[in-house]
């Protein structure tokens, strides 16, 4: 019997208990509809919700890593060109040198040529990107290069003080110029010799004063030494050595930027020096060749340091663009791999939904007949 | 037999037919209470006529006895739903980056911004920004637990109250209804009522209902302490943290019911089911565990954003610190298992590099502790000697360490243990919203059966009317016969 009987209270209610549940049901699938993902994100994937939160940020992380490499590849591209045209001015300089005729006109030449390829070399380094400087290392807002050219004067005075010994010495008269400094002699100030060294033996004592004189760290009267590494950064450069590091990828970092304390800039700075600040136009013929080589010799090791950094920051850029590319690829499989965790079949909502409709107005029209289905209407 | 018989058995059937009309008409009136059950009034055979009886109540003791079993499953089951909704406002969508994961993430990414151009004082900016987001994003979580702490207590408090009242109102109805078994009154409205404060009170606590001679109930508590007997016992609720008050204690109660305990640590007789006992789980168990689990998420920040000196042997803290202080927290700071959402909620920013608070975004990329808290250089804590501005490798430290797996984490990284936060309160609330909407099902069925068990049918009244109806008119034309007989018979004697 009670299994047959229904409470009038059921039987009103029921219906409407379904409608009230179908109805917070549709607007759940009409909202899914649209969005195309889980209205409850959370309350679908429980404890796989840690590992979506993880997925999204990585997705986070992947745009911005890529407008970042964006930056820094254009950074280092322009590093390149500017790279690439100190490499060029230095390889048209040398043929120049290679193919010199010793003539006091080509001299005077060369003399100006190099002056200006020096002021060149110190305009490029100091160029900047987006208000940063390129060749300052992690010093990128101070110009790095300056033109220390004065010092190299100054040594080359000293020299001729010493030389001007060396020249009464030697039996001559007077005051020597420019013009008397002989090839050797130029030789011990452009790479100065341990006077003590055995190559030496043989000398005449003033010959051995001079290269003494020239060797001697105090008295400030060889080349060399106007470039190396504290005169460098004392005269021509105040980039640091630490050069920009930049992180690609979740993982990878790589170096980015070429510092104006570099070799290449160093030695290309020797090879423009001797010819263009010291009076090369004044030398004798002999004297004007030992500089002319040791400028092409600088001149070579430069562009060879050149061209590998070149190189490198070509293939720091082809790195950055491979990245990227992987970063394209990553995010396409982890939105692929959101989408199938987050993600709803719009096609099967749609059809949920319809058959929810449907139900509801059944539910509606149910519940009207069942007011009209009392006993009391018959009697 | 004569006709005086004929008559009375007319009246006595006169007698029961109105009081069967009486108990439908009760039915009627009753038919869209849920809690109203059918009352019968049966007709037995008494002397050469029929009396009705009762009046009777349908009822099914086995099947209230589940509805009550059913009612405090899903109370226990929507309480512990409700607090585990509360939490994941904490984690949000997945898609829009509020939660631990994706603050910990962007502040991650800032920073990777920043070290790769390191002089641009913007990105700086924006780093110490994330940073503020994501302490935000602990504060409000740690505030979230506290406030849900305290208001859970309340709710404990209001819950033992309201168990306290519904059983004196009990003893009220069931000293009547004893009293008015044993003397033969009508006692089915009462019992009625009876029921609906034991659906009340299953809705507080679990219950266990015995029923004993003369209408009388003795309940228990599902864990088998007894709530009455007789007379109600009595119900409260402790307070068993003396300190309340302090951002760091909230308040917390136990239920004592009859001197027993019987919620909280140690209870000796714990409930299973009831409001009262989905309640206690979060706040004995679940709540502290997320403050915990927030507590080791800010220890993990300081401690992975902690800047070392030259010497590599004493520490400072360095982006975040705990509630601004320079120091790491250390064995005075409660630290989590039993830290209570403490660390959680003073973690802040350091206000070195906070640019609202008169801070240097680029202390960032220095060390945070580069210069002391009088603004001069500290030479210990250097790290960008050459005053470079586009110095990154103090930076990239902190990215390394920010990635680092941490023992304090349980050998995860600052991201993972973001996520498996998340995880814990999605987890939760997916598994205690099935086990609520199961029990909500169940409940639903048996309210569904108990309805039609003990409801009301009105066509089944009218058509019992019409029944009586007929009767009476029957029972009428009896008298009416018997009326005329006599007439016939009184005409002879005339």
């Amino acid at each position: 019997m009670a299994s047959n009987f229904v409470s009038t209270y059921n039987l009103l209610n029921g219906p409407r208990l379904f409608a009230r549940n179908a109805q917070a049901q549709v607007a759940r699938l009409n909202q899914e509809l649209v969005t195309e993902r889980h209205s409850d994100v959370g309350l679908v994937l429980g404890a796989r919700t840690g590992k979506a939160t993880l997925l999204h940020q990585e997705l986070a992380g992947i745009d911005r890593l890529k407008a970042a490499n964006g930056a820094t590849s254009a950074r280092v591209g322009t590093t390149s060109a500017i790279v690439s045209e100190l490499r060029s001015a230095a390889d048209t300089f040398m043929a120049t040198l290679v193919g010199l005729p010793t003539n006091e006109t080509s001299a005077a030449t060369v003399h100006g040529e190099a002056g200006r390829n020096l002021t060149t070399l110190i305009d490029k380094l100091n160029s900047a990107h987006a208000g940063q400087q390129l060749f300052g290392g992690v010093k990128t807002e101070t110009a790095p290069a300056k033109d220390g050219s004065a010092a190299v004067d100054t040594a080359f005075e000293n020299f001729r003080t010493a030389f001007q010994t060396y020249w009464t010495a030697s039996g001559n008269t007077g005051t020597a110029t420019v013009n008397d400094i002989g090839a050797r002699e130029l030789g011990l100030f452009l790479n100065p010799v341990d006077p003590a060294s055995p190559d030496l033996a043989g000398e005449t004592p003033a010959f051995i004063a001079l290269a003494t004189a020239t060797w001697d760290a105090g008295a400030n009267a060889r080349f060399d030494r106007e470039f190396d590494a504290a005169a460098w950064s004392a005269n021509w450069s105040s980039a640091s050595d630490t050069n920009i590091k930049s992180q690609i990828s979740a993982t990878e970092t790589l170096t980015t930027s070429v510092s104006a304390n570099a070799d290449p800039f160093r030695a290309l700075a020797r090879a423009y020096s001797v010819i263009g600040s010291l009076p090369a136009d004044q030398l004798n013929a002999e004297a004007f060749k030992t500089a002319v080589n040791y400028a092409i010799a600088q001149l070579g090791e430069a562009v060879n340091g050149l061209t590998i950094e070149e190189a490198n920051l070509g293939s720091t850029q082809n790195r950055l663009k491979t990245v990227n590319e992987q970063l394209t690829l990553q995010r396409t499989l982890l939105n692929d791999s959101l989408v199938a965790m987050e993600g709803v079949d719009p096609y099967e909502v749609k059809v949920k939904a319809d058959a929810l409709e449907l139900q509801i107005s059944l539910s509606y029209s149910l519940t009207s007949r069942l007011q009209k289905l009392n006993i009391l209407n018959y009697l | 037999m004569s006709l005086e018989t004929a008559l009375n058995t007319a009246k006595m059937s006169l007698a029961a037919n109105a009081k069967q009309i009486a108990v439908s008409a009760r039915n009627v009136a009753g038919a869209d209470d849920p809690n109203y059950s059918r009352k019968s009034a049966p007709t037995i055979t008494y002397g050469n006529g029929v009396v009705a009886t009762g009046p009777v109540r349908a009822s099914d003791s086995l099947l209230y006895e589940r509805y009550l079993g059913a009612t405090s499953a899903t109370k226990r089951d929507e309480a512990l739903l409700d607090g585990y909704t509360r939490l994941a406002q904490t984690v949000g969508d997945t898609e829009d980056d509020a939660s631990l994961v994706g603050r910990t993430g962007a502040l991650v990414d800032a920073l990777r911004e920043y070290a790769n151009a390191p002089s641009d004082d913007n990105l700086a900016r924006a780093a110490v920004t994330s940073a503020k987001d994501l302490v935000r994003a602990v504060n409000d979580a740690a505030q979230t637990v506290e406030t849900l702490r305290v208001e859970t207590d309340a709710e404990i408090r209001s819950s033992a109250d309201t168990v306290s009242k519904l059983l004196t109102e009990f003893e009220e109805l069931n000293t009547r209804i004893t009293a008015g078994t044993s003397s033969g009154l009508d006692v089915t409205d009462d019992l009625d009522r009876r029921d609906v404060i034991l659906g009340r009170l299953s809705e507080e606590i679990g219950i266990t209902v015995v029923s004993r001679a003369n209408n009388d109930l003795v309940l228990y508590t599902d864990s088998g302490v007894t709530l009455f007997e007789t007379i109600a016992r009595s119900v409260t609720a402790t307070n068993v943290n003396p300190t309340t008050g302090a951002a760091d204690n909230p308040p917390k109660s136990y239920v004592v019911i009859d001197g027993v305990w019987v919620t909280g640590e140690g209870a000796q007789m714990p409930l299973k089911s009831g409001r009262i006992a989905g309640l206690a789980e979060l706040q004995d168990k679940q709540l502290p565990a997320y403050a915990a689990q927030l507590d080791s998420v800010a220890f993990g920040l300081i401690s992975a954003f902690q800047e070392t000196d030259t010497s590599g042997l004493n520490a400072l803290a360095g982006l975040f610190t705990n509630a601004g202080a320079p120091a790491l927290p250390g064995s005075s700071t409660p630290m989590p298992p039993d830290s209570a959402g403490w660390l959680a909620s003073a973690l802040s920013v350091n206000t070195r590099v906070d640019p609202d608070k008169g801070g240097d975004p680029t202390l960032l990329r220095d060390g945070v502790n580069s210069v002391d808290a009088a603004g001069n250089p500290d030479p210990d804590y250097a790290h960008n000697t050459e005053g470079a501005a586009s110095y990154s490798a103090h930076l990239f430290g902190l990215l390394d360490a920010a990635g680092a797996r941490q023992d304090a984490l349980g050998g995860k990284t600052l991201l993972d243990y973001g996520a498996s936060t998340v995880a814990w309160v999605a987890g939760n609330r997916q598994s205690s919203d099935s086990a609520s909407k199961a029990s909500g099902a169940a409940l639903q069925l048996l309210s569904t059966t108990l309805s039609n068990a003990r409801g009301v049918d009105l066509n089944d009244e009218a058509a019992l009317q019409l029944q009586l109806e007929r009767s009476f008119q029957a029972t009428a034309q009896v008298m009416a016969i018997v009326n005329s007989l006599y007439e016939a018979l009184l005409s002879i004697v005339r």
